[in-house]
């Protein structure tokens, strides 16, 4: 037994886990949405959603093995994508679609939250960052 | 894995026993214990080699910790990395 698996650091964890309710939060798994830009929305829409389907499919079961075994709990499973903002700035349109399809692939994986439908804007406001703000 | 089992319960004889009994039947090598009874309360820290293999690994830890279901056991498999890093900077 090395000195960080004593007796006392192991029920103090284990106490930390079992009373204090020590847990990890959130994992966050991040994909990069900049391939999915196309002129057209809906097509655009549409390879949002594949993307996220298939990188994220594993997101939940990998959180529950990760949580298995190392015997503390995982809360919540996020995805961050690319700033929406981008995508709009090349397809145009109503914004609103794509916040639709980020829940929607979002529900899909069971992932507990979706992040990325903003506009980074401190360099100066795209046409794009506009229209979604 | 090496894994880090722990059991919490009211002492009497045998839980030693009963644990790496049904360690043994399991495959799982036992590394290291350390016991102390405070009390009445019974507290023993098993390090143990699982064998390795994701999925069966998983079910071999979710049948320990049950073994204390009925028992006034509590019983805990939790990778020994855990503790590593929650104690060292």
């Amino acid at each position: 037994m090395n000195k960080n698996t004593n007796s006392d650091n192991i029920i103090e964890t284990i106490r930390m886990i079992e009373e204090e309710n020590l847990d990890i939060r959130t994992i966050t798994m991040g994909i990069s949405l900049m391939d999915c830009a196309d002129s057209d929305i809906d097509r655009s829409c549409e390879k949002i959603y594949q993307k996220i389907t298939t990188k994220a499919k594993d997101l939940v079961k990998t959180a529950a093995d990760i949580s298995r075994e190392y015997g503390i709990p995982i809360i919540n499973q996020r995805i961050t994508v690319t700033p929406i903002s981008l995508l709009v700035s090349a397809s145009g349109g109503d914004p609103v679609k794509y916040a639709k399809i980020l829940d929607k692939a979002a529900k899909a994986v069971n992932a507990s939250f979706i992040g990325g439908f903003f506009a980074v804007v401190p360099e100066g406001m795209t046409a794009g960052g506009k229209t979604l703000i | 894995m090496r894994a880090v089992i722990s059991v919490v319960g009211k002492d009497r004889p045998g839980i030693l026993a009963y644990v790496a009994t049904n360690c043994a039947q399991r495959n799982i090598n036992i590394v290291d214990v350390t016991q102390k009874v405070l009390q009445d309360l019974f507290t023993m820290i098993m390090i143990v080699e699982i064998p390795e293999d994701m999925e069966k690994t998983h079910q071999i830890a979710d049948e320990i910790e049950s073994l204390g279901e009925g028992q006034s056991l509590k019983i805990h498999v939790m990778h020994e990395d855990i503790f590593n890093a929650m104690h060292t900077i």
